[in-house]
């Protein structure tokens, strides 16, 4: 479904994606490991359409997706719940979920999928008139994710779902991420919480210094010492 | 108290016109983070259109509000195309250099169009040609030209078609979503390029409303956008510069503080006001009346 074929992206002068290459089939939950400033955010930034590359290419289906702008990119099928959650804070919940089917234009029926939101996120409905800033870390995350699901993506990019989110909230995001899989779209996800990222994906990569170093279903990676040993705590 | 009265119906006037210079500048300081220094050139050009379109042209006086709106609103559009795009795509990972490129941009604009305005309609001052009742409103030793309830009027639907078109429309909505957070707007599918267009032709449309509405009240000349930005920015400053109710509340805040110094003490400290207070605002409230006085935007 998406082809990632050796991107190189830079910033202004080192790249920061070096030759990555990766695949996420349809139906699957795949997720991409690494630590602070490996390149992951740049990664999902560029399968967006915010940041160029500067060689390789990469597809969905059978669309090019290395010159699409973001706009073109969310309409091909892609949305993306950003690092940081990232909620319009001055706008009510409603609109921010409005916000998220703004690539299909107005006087789209969207309420269809606020009802099918509401009923992954019942909270969300309570506070549909709230502000955004006033809701807590993990109930933005919710409207961060409810916001991206709005554009009815045939594949959902997610940075760092569980950043900042106490344990709880971090099981609940993760449970909604497999319950949205099982409603039909494809997950890639970028962690730095490694156990629970291999736990949740069917594969996984592992990035490091803008290379991916390893690849494989997660059980693999999960049992892998190398793994365990950087990025599971165990020794 | 007569006096005070009919001041006030002027401060309200001249108000209005101040709300919108301020809320010009405000739109492109809320979405870009920029100040367009050719923000008073445009609303000279607004008074000049109005007076074409209804002297020479003969059209009345609303449709000349909508013509001229539109016509700089355009003028806007090209300002965003051909003086800031460009800037702004080479220097977007350079914000500080793209602050003092703009300014030097945004002034080369003003002066090309001040001498523009001098070609096309001579350097003195066109008066107003007379569109309204020259009979005025009275009403128990009031009087209050007719032009003034114009005045008031016209820039009153303006705020509401701006606050409908950003509250409730589909671009509107677009573009309050990029003043939030660029980068998230992109996500959603707004596309930033047309964002800015709208913003800049938004802004300047408003702003020729504004000179317009004073070329109604007294006449147009090439240089008079610097008096009139200087009140305007002020005004922004008063409501919180990058706040659309600030610019509305600082506008009219300022002009009626104009007119009850003209009623109770001189007209001859009518200018001082605004100078005494955007520097009392600059000094101990920099962020206005209606922004939080520190402002977390991540
Ligand atoms: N806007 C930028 N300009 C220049 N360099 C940047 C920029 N953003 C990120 N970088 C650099 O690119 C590298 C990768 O950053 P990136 O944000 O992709 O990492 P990450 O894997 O998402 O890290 P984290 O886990 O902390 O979110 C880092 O070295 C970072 O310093
Ligand atoms: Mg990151």
């Amino acid at each position: 479904m998406l082809t990632v074929n050796s991107i190189v992206v830079a910033y202004s002068a080192a790249p920061v994606l070096r030759e990555v290459s990766l695949d996420v089939s349809a139906g699957e939950i795949v997720s991409l490991i690494g630590a602070n400033g490996a390149g992951k955010t740049t990664l999902m930034k560029t399968l967006s359409g915010l940041l160029a590359c500067i060689r390789g290419t990469i597809t969905f289906g059978d669309r090019n997706l290395t010159t699409l702008s973001p706009a073109e990119i969310v309409r091909a099928g892609i949305s993306q719940v950003p690092e940081g959650r990232r909620v319009f804070r001055e706008m009510s919940v409603q609109e921010n979920l409005e916000m998220g089917a703004y690539s299909r234009h107005h006087g789209a029926d969207i309420a269809g999928e606020l009802t099918e939101i509401f009923s992954i996120f019942p909270i969300l409905r309570e506070r549909r008139g709230q502000l955004a800033e006033t809701l807590s870390g993990g109930e933005q995350q919710m409207l961060a994710i409810g916001r991206a699901l709005m554009a009815k993506p045939k594949l959902l990019l997610l940075d760092e779902p569980s950043m900042g989110l106490a344990p709880k909230m971090v099981a609940r995001i993760f449970e909604v991420i497999a319950e949205i899989r099982r409603r039909g779209t494809t997950v890639f996800l970028v962690e730095q919480n490694a156990a629970m990222a291999l736990h949740y994906s069917d594969r996984a990569y592992v990035i490091e210094t803008g290379r991916i170093l390893m690849a494989g279903p997660s059980k693999d990676l999960a049992g892998n010492p190398r793994v365990a040993a950087a990025y599971l705590g165990k020794h | 108290m007569l006096e005070a009265i009919q001041q006030a119906a002027t401060g309200l006037a001249i108000g209005s016109v101040y709300a919108l210079v301020a809320l010009a500048f405000s739109v492109t300081v809320r979405a870009l983070n920029q100040i367009n220094f050719a923000t008073g050139e445009l609303f000279m050009l607004g008074a000049y259109l109005g007076i074409t379109l209804t002297a020479t042209i003969g059209f009345p006086f609303w449709v000349a509000v909508i013509a001229t709106a539109i016509a700089v609103s355009v003028i806007g559009v090209l300002f965003e195309k051909i003086a800031y795009r460009p800037l702004f795509r080479a220097n977007a990972g350079h914000p500080g250099r793209l602050h003092i490129l703009i300014i030097c941009s945004t002034i080369g604009t003003s002066i090309f169009l001040q001498n523009a305005a001098m070609l096309i309609w001579g350097a003195q001052a066109l008066p107003f040609p007379k569109v309204f009742d020259p009979e005025p409103f009275r009403f128990q030793g009031i009087v209050i030209p007719v032009e003034y309830f114009w005045v008031t009027g016209v820039a009153m639907v303006l705020m509401g078609a701006l606050n409908v078109f950003l509250q409730g429309t589909w671009i509107g909505k677009g573009l309050r979503a990029a003043a939030q957070d660029r980068e998230t707007a992109a996500l959603m599918g707004v596309s930033l390029p047309a964002a800015d267009s709208w913003t800049f032709g938004v802004s300047a449309g408003i702003g020729a409303v504004g000179g317009l509405l004073i070329g109604a009240m007294s006449f147009a000349y090439p240089t008079m956008g610097a008096a009139f930005v200087l009140k305007g920015f002020t005004a922004a400053i008063m409501g919180g510069l990058g706040s659309i109710r600030g610019a509305i509340v600082g506008g009219f805040l300022l002009g009626l503080a104009e007119s009850l110094v003209i009623a109770f003490i001189s007209s001859v400290y009518k200018d001082v006001v605004a100078f005494a207070l955007l520097l009392v605002f600059l000094q101990f409230r920099p962020t206005g009346l209606l922004l939080k006085p520190v402002q977390t935007r991540v």
